[in-house]
């Protein structure tokens, strides 16, 4: 009755508490839609066009073959528009595609400016290195006769397209090797801020337990003779519970509200036996952690900048922020220490790999541990705490 | 019920013991003013009694096994986002209270502490009386052997002040021990019926107040070095008892004959007392003698 008692206390105090409800409800959902819109363009199937501005100093037929195959697959932008890559072929743009040479010279410049995300200089490369080819064999046809003058530009770059264009059957794969749709971007945004969100939970805990120690109501409750082992699970387990109320209301949203917004909907893939052992144990993991973190704090200040610290540090090289496939190696090791790139890993087995619960194993039995070593450090440190609780309240 | 045996605690790392050889028996019935300055081990005294701390020497006997403690802290220890009803009904969850013994608390200390018209109403919008008597009524709430009060009645008004210390003479008539301090001493002089004086760790004075108040004067005096040849003798010849103070002695006096009889043996002194009063007793006179006016 007693630990009932403290779990339907610490809930009606959440309740009423309308920062931790911000903090714990309203910024992981604000999180997931918004990171929902910005990455809806992922794996989308047609990506977005980059746009350029062409800058020819030649006029020869081979510069307009070239800026005529570049628009196939960029943006040119009038001149008087500003861009963020300006392309730039010499006079001697004809030479310098038909040379040589040990040392060849480039064909062309590209200035790309300083705020050009490598993703879209990465699609200009592509994309103007495939427009040279084209052009290059375009010459060789021409000089070979196998192209004639009289055919209108558009003939040839057909004729060249054909001979240069591919087609990729491209599938991804489960973890048996199965064929698997692709995921859309939600299948791959929504899990690491949800786990977030989940691990935000260290804040309103270690306010929570040191309001009580400062008012004094940490006294009357070890007075009452109240085992510390009770009043532990008293506060991690509503926050538990609290995590899996988290895991259901985002997956929900994601599930129901996105498409409705426009947005690839989150598509529930694998075991469902799979997504609740998966849930307890991130919840266990972060709730654990919470405590450890909360039995630490002496102030309201150490509460603040230790949860918050650890969440972003842990998200930060979890592979929340960045993804870990485009971390240097020595990251990615360092990525594997953290408790949410487990959770993340988890995450992406069921929605992307269409996991079953040997798929999240790994991942659950990593979280698990964690959240017993968490356990047992702050059940200790609790324990002296309790120990040292004077008259005054004040320790 | 509960006896302490030369009780010594020192907390860690610290040059002097904060108490120091207490001697005491308490009993059912006890309302017992704690009095001393700051540091004189008042809230030491609490620690050990309430159970959150051990005596570095010396016992503390019960009569029963276990004794449960009530305790009415200084600070405002309850949740203050929960209303008046549902911290009561928490904290009577905690105490393990059930049924009818349930009900009847919670309305008891409802009463007690009148708090009945504001019972939806959140801690934390209360005003700084009114959540003095739920942290009073919090405390009462467990049905105990010991309640502990604290500086229970600051910032109550005089109206609900009073209400408070009858709820308090209602425990001790129910055959509570209660331990109480405040730092009205006038509050604590019109319940207590027992005075515990600490000052350094030390207990100065054990004394019940209604024996003091039932003697119609008091003598309170200090002699400069020792007391004259024959004063000793004249107490006994007298029928009365010098309690020993910090600076002096105290002496119950039962007749005017007798304040007349020292009155003429002091005055026959080649030397006199360095202090001297002689009245109806007065706890805070008593008081800032005990302790060398210190509050």
């Amino acid at each position: 009755m007693r630990l009932w008692a403290l779990l339907a206390k610490e809930w009606r105090l959440l309740r009423r508490d309308v920062h931790a409800v911000a903090v714990l409800f309203l910024m992981p959902l604000t999180f997931v839609l918004l990171m929902a819109f910005a990455l809806s363009d992922l794996n989308a199937g047609v990506p977005a066009v980059a746009s350029v501005s062409l800058k020819q100093q030649a006029d020869d037929h081979n510069s307009r073959f070239f800026a005529a195959a570049l628009k196939q697959q960029l943006t040119i932008l009038p001149d008087n528009q500003d861009s963020l890559v300006s392309v730039i072929t010499s006079a001697d743009f004809t030479d310098l595609l038909q040379q040589e040479s040990d040392t060849p010279t480039p064909q062309l410049q590209l200035l790309f400016n300083a705020s050009t995300p490598p993703v879209l200089r990465q699609q200009v490369r592509s994309a103007v290195t495939l427009a040279l080819a084209q052009t290059r064999l375009q010459a060789f046809l021409r000089t070979n006769d196998m192209l004639s003058d009289e055919q209108s530009l558009a003939e040839q770059l057909a004729i060249v397209r054909q001979q240069t264009d591919s087609t990729l059957d491209e599938q991804d794969t489960g973890s048996q090797g199965q064929l698997l749709p692709q995921a859309n971007a939600s299948q791959h945004s929504v899990p690491a801020w949800l786990i977030f969100g989940m691990f935000f939970v260290m804040l309103p805990m270690a306010n929570t337990l040191l309001s009580e120690q400062q008012s004094g109501t940490l006294l009357r409750l070890k007075s009452a003779g109240l085992p510390p082992l009770t009043l532990a699970l008293g506060k991690c387990l509503p926050y538990f519970m609290i995590n899996l109320l988290q895991f259901s209301l985002l997956v929900s949203v994601s599930y129901w509200l996105l498409p409705l917004l426009g947005l690839a909907p989150l598509q529930l893939n694998g075991s469902p036996l799979a997504y609740l052992l998966l849930a307890c144990s991130i919840a266990l993991c972060s709730s654990s952690f919470g405590f450890f973190i909360a039995s630490l704090v002496r102030s309201n200040e150490q509460a603040l900048m230790l949860s918050g610290g650890c969440n972003i540090i842990l998200a930060a090289i979890g592979g929340i922020m960045v993804p870990k496939a485009v971390m240097p190696e020595a990251m990615q090791q360092v990525a594997a220490l953290s408790p949410m790139s487990w959770a993340l890993d988890g995450c992406l087995a069921l929605l992307t790999g269409h996991g079953a619960i040997t798929d999240i194993a790994p991942a659950a039995v990593k979280l698990l541990l964690f959240a017993c070593v968490s356990f047992v450090l702050a059940y200790f440190i609790f324990q002296y705490k309790l120990s040292r609780i004077k008259w005054t309240a004040l320790y | 019920m509960l006896e302490l045996s030369a009780v010594h605690y020192a907390y860690p790392g610290a040059d002097s013991a904060a108490l120091q050889n207490i001697s005491l028996s308490l009993h059912a019935g006890d309302i017992v003013g704690v009095l001393g300055p700051n540091g004189a081990g008042k809230t030491t005294l609490f620690s050990l009694l309430s159970g959150l701390t051990q005596p570095s020497q010396g016992q503390l006997r019960w009569q029963h096994n276990t004794i449960r403690v009530g305790l009415v802290p200084q600070h405002l220890a309850f949740y203050g986002q929960l209303s008046i009803a549902e911290n009561l009904a928490f904290f009577a969850d905690i105490y393990q209270l059930t049924g009818a013994l349930r009900q009847q608390q919670i309305q008891l200390v409802i009463a007690a502490c009148d708090l009945s018209s504001r019972l939806q109403q959140r801690a934390a919008t209360l005003s700084g009386g009114w959540q003095r008597r739920l942290n009073f009524a919090i405390g009462i709430l467990r049905p105990a052997e010991l309640y502990l009060f604290d500086e229970a009645t600051v910032g109550v008004d005089a109206q609900s002040r009073q209400q408070l210390l009858a709820a308090v003479q209602q425990l001790a008539a129910a055959g509570k021990t209660l331990l109480y301090t405040s730092h009205y001493l006038q509050e604590t002089e019109q319940i207590a019926n027992r005075i515990l004086i600490l000052q350094q760790g030390k207990l100065l004075l054990d004394t019940p107040l209604n024996q003091l108040a039932a003697t119609t004067r008091q003598l309170i005096l200090q002699w400069p070095e020792q007391a004259p040849t024959g004063w000793a003798s004249l107490l006994v010849e007298l029928s009365l008892t010098a309690t020993p103070l910090a600076k002096g002695e105290l002496i119950a006096l039962q007749n005017e004959q007798q304040w007349a009889r020292l009155q003429q043996f002091i005055v026959m002194q080649s030397w006199q007392p360095l202090w001297l009063h002689y009245g109806p007793p007065s706890l805070e006179q008593l008081y800032l003698h005990v302790s060398g006016g210190q509050l």
